[in-house]
Order: C-alpha cells, then structure tokens, then sequence
C-alpha cells in the first residue's frame, strides 16, 4: 500500500497523528492541572506562563483543551464503535434473511432517523443526566441507523452472488457465510460511515457541551470550552478559537481518512 | 454412498412449478409468474442431460429449486430417490455437497477478496477433504501453481471457470449443475472447458445436468437433450436422433440453426 500516492489518507492521517499525540502525551508537557483554578489570573491572554491563556475560574487553556480533547475524542470513538457494531450486525443478519423482522427492524430504523437527534439525545440528557458512560450510550444509540441501513443494502446484493451461492451449495454454516464472506464485501462503506460518524458525532458531543448538557464542569471537553468563551467569543478568543480549530481539524481528519480508505480499500486497485 | 445403478435415475424431476410472486400496488395485489410449469425429465447416472431453451424460459429456475434456493409451488425433486423437497433442512444438509453448481457468472464467482488458494482452502476446509492437495486439485482442471496467489480479477474469464470447476470438485459430488457453463467465453476457450468437463465426468464418474441456450455446444457434451420454451418442456431425445429427427417446429427451427453454427466449431 502507498500512502503517500494516497494525499487525502496521508493528510488525514498525518492531522489525527499531531491531534493524537496532543491529547495523548500533552500532559507531560504542561505543569498545570487541568481543575486548579487562581483568580487573581482569571481571563488573562496568552503569555510565556500560560501559553493560550486562562479562563474564567484562571485555570490554564491549554491544560483544558489537552484533557477535553481525551473527553471529546473518548466519546467520539467509543459512541461510533458501539455504533457501527449494532448497525453491523442488524444489517447483516435483516440483509441476508429479509422477509418480516427485516421489514419490522427497518420500519424502526425509519422511525429513528425521523427524529432530529441532537433534540432527542438534549431529551434523554436533560431527563437524566449526563455523565460521559450516559454520554456514550445516548449517542451510540442514535446513531447506528445509517450503518445499518448502508450494510442492509450491501448485504442485499451481495448474498445473490454466485460465490456466496456456491458456498451455500457446498454447505457453509450461515455465520461463516455472513461473517467470512460477506462482511468482508461491506467493509468498505462500514469503515468509511464509521470514520464519518466519528467527526459527525465530535459534533454531536460539541454541541450538546457548547449547550451546557453534555460534559459537565468542572470536567471540559472542546464543546464546554467553546461554552465558557460565548460571553465574549471575540474578546477571549484564546477560549474559542483553539477549541475550535481543535474540532474543525479533528472533522477535516477523520473525513479525509474517510475519503483516503475508499479510495485505498478498492480490491482492483494495484 | 450409493451404487450406481444404470436403471435408477440420480435425479428424477416430476411435475415441477415453480412460480414468482410480485407486486403490482401494495402487499395485496400479488401477481404471480410461472417460470417452471409441471416439469418432468429423469437423469440417470454417468448421463449428460442437457435442457436448451431461451432466456427466461426457466431453465435456471429449475436449477436454483433442485440447489434449495427457490421454493417450488407444487411438484416433488427425487435425488436417489430421497425427496429434496419435503426433507427437513438438517437432511438436506447432507445431500448439498453431492450436487454442485457450476454458474454462467464466474466473474462473481469467486470471493474477489481472497487468493485463489484461500477460495480453494476454505472448501477443503469445510469438505473436510484432506486426501487432496491444493496443488493436486488444480492440476485437475489444467492449471499451474502459479495461479496460486491471484487475486480472481487477476484472472481470465477461462482460469476462473476452471478455478470453479475445481472448487465444485472439492465436495466430491455425483451430480453437477452446469448453468451455461461456457456462454460468457470466447469459443476457443470455451471448447476447451467443454474438453475438460467431458473427461472429468469420464474420469471422476460425474453425472452433468446442463442447462444452455446453445445447441452446438451441448451437442458436443450431452447425450440428451430436452427442449424446453415459456417454462414447459415439450421434447426429450437422445442428442443424435433430436438432430437427425427433431419434431416440434421450434426444435426443428433451433437445430437448423445449430447445424449452421456447428460447421463453424468444427
């Protein structure tokens, strides 16, 4: 595989890398803690002790946006993995025998993406409050639909398939012929709706903490961090625009790693 | 399993019709379509049986409901004289690897995920065949190792259906499905694989149930013929005396047709 022949993979690639690594290993860098507060320093801009500021309560920017950053990517990826695992399964299992529960689970799939879901997950948040695990599971829940319905439809075409039929003939158990041979067909679309899910659920999560209803103080996320600058957005811009630019190249990532695997996962592709 | 008796049929098909619902409207204006329509022929050991017909005229219906993939309406499939159709599903099991299909569309069908030896592999596997090697297997069918580590798209049209062939070897059946096993090859190639079924059914003991649109290339290969149009089949000879004494004006319209086409194969 070359990758550097492949420009949106390798820029993709390379911004989650850096972003990775500043959520990662930033701790080690900083001396701050990201929850100690000191007025007497409250809103001050960016300078040699504080390299992108502090907010309101004075604790430093940067130390924030490192540990919101973990909070923000956690719950992306592990709301997408849930996700795409639920979609996965439904679709095979609704694709591959259709007939009345495929019309049942498929009837429900249309009633779920019926609703908008940031107003639902805000709904079920509100209702019971919104610890990161609650998070996770809200999310997750609403957005498997997709996932389902792009590997229901692959499933479809793919199971009237001679090789899947001679398989059949030679007495393949159906989960060998679902999970060996079929699955590996629809892994395309599957790798690309999670990398998209992923930077669509980073928003997801942005806005719910942007609206005060996702991560909590004293906890941050890139979402609460956004929050604290909408007083004044223009005038602390030190809160806003590195929260900002962290989920918009976070997004532009995960998209052109998105973009780049299609591209790349192409069988007739040399 | 079985001994080969010359007098009993392997497959007996008796008063098959199979029948397709589709919907106009709603659920509840359901039409139905006969494909197949009270369809009856005998295939006895070591024979090669061969139904020509148009497109549509259900020909690979017949196979599909013979392979367990389409439910018939009415009528009874008898494989040594065990009835497919009314075994329960554990049973019928046992018989799938004695009947193997050979498809019209090789280029889908292979995995184009794996490696040929990875297609070959998982059948073996799954066989559980292990008086066999790889190697062995593909010689069989007239291809070198080096073909081994293709992907299928790496292939040509011909390896791949000898790639098939080979696969549908591997369950050691008795009876094997060829839906126009050569219609998609030039005819080079395509005499060729015919070459090649006809000494394995001598070699391998196999017994061909054919389904074509292409008389010339069945009257190299079988040795009866049914004719079949709109789903019936109205004619069933010995292949030598169906071109020398065809009765029904529409096998006497496809035989002239084929004797043209046959001078140029020969």
């Amino acid at each position: 595989m070359k990758i550097s022949a492949n420009h949106p993979l390798a820029i993709g690639c390379i911004i989650i890398f850096f972003i990775a690594l500043f959520v990662i290993f930033g701790p080690l860098f900083t001396s701050y803690s990201q929850h100690s507060q000191n007025l007497a320093i409250s809103l001050s801009s960016p300078s040699i002790q504080h390299p992108l500021g502090t907010d309101y309560y004075g604790r430093d920017v940067l130390t924030r946006l490192i540990y919101g950053g973990r909070i923000s990517l956690g719950i992306a990826v592990f709301s997408a993995i849930i996700a795409v695992l639920i979609g996965t399964v439904l679709g095979l299992f609704t694709g591959y025998y259709g007939g009345f529960p495929d019309l049942i689970i498929m009837r429900f799939v249309d009633v779920m993406l019926a609703f908008p879901r940031l107003f639902i997950v805000l709904l079920i948040i509100g209702l019971g409050g919104s610890s990161i695990p609650a998070l996770i599971w809200v999310i997750a829940l609403f957005s498997w639909m997709e996932i389902a319905r792009i590997v229901r439809s692959e499933v479809m075409s793919l199971k009237n398939r001679t090789y899947v039929k001679s398989a059949r003939a030679q007495g393949f158990s159906v989960n060998r012929i679902l999970f060996r041979h079929i699955l590996p067909n629809t892994i395309n679309p599957v790798i690309v709706a999670t990398v998209l899910s992923i930077s669509t659920i980073i928003l997801v999560e942005s806005g719910l903490s942007f609206l005060g209803l996702g991560v909590q103080p004293p906890n941050a996320s890139w979402g609460s961090i956004l929050n604290d600058a909408k007083i004044d957005p223009l005038g602390t811009w030190w809160l806003s625009v590195p929260a900002g630019f962290l989920i918009l190249f976070s997004v532009i990532g995960f998209n052109l790693i998105a973009d780049g695997i299609t591209e790349e996962l192409d069988p007739r592709k040399n | 399993m079985e001994q080969k008796d010359k007098n009993r049929p392997i497959l007996s098909v008796s008063n098959l019709t199979i029948d397709y619902a589709f919907y106009r409207v709603g659920p509840f204006s359901a039409q139905h379509h006969a494909a197949v329509e009270n369809v009856s022929f005998k295939v006895y050991p070591g024979d090669c049986f061969a139904i020509v017909g148009e497109s549509g005229c259900g020909k690979t219906s017949i196979l599909n409901a013979i392979l367990g993939f389409v439910r018939p309406k009415n009528g009874a499939i008898f494989y040594n004289e065990q009835n497919l159709l009314t075994m329960a599903r554990r049973e019928f099991r046992l018989y799938r690897p004695e009947i193997q299909p050979v498809f019209q569309d090789f280029h889908n069908a292979l995995n184009p995920r794996f490696r040929i030896i990875e297609i070959l592999k998982e059948s073996l596997r799954i066989c559980s065949r292990k008086d066999i090697s790889i190697e062995e297997l593909i010689a069989v069918v007239g291809l070198g190792t080096d073909i081994l580590n293709y992907f299928p798209h790496q292939l040509s049209g011909g390896q791949k259906q000898r790639i098939v062939i080979a696969r549908a070897l591997i369950p050691k059946p008795q009876l094997l499905l060829l839906d126009e096993p050569v219609s998609s090859l030039d005819i080079t190639v395509a005499v060729q694989i015919i070459k090649l079924l006809k000494n394995l059914r001598k070699k391998e003991n196999l017994t061909f149930l054919l389904v074509s649109h292409n008389l010339p290339i069945i009257r190299l290969l079988a040795n009866r013929i049914a004719i079949m149009k709109n789903g019936h089949i109205f004619e069933e000879k010995p292949t030598e005396d169906l071109f020398e004494t065809p009765e029904h004006p529409y096998t006497r319209a496809l035989v002239n047709q084929a004797l043209i086409s046959c001078q140029s194969y020969q």
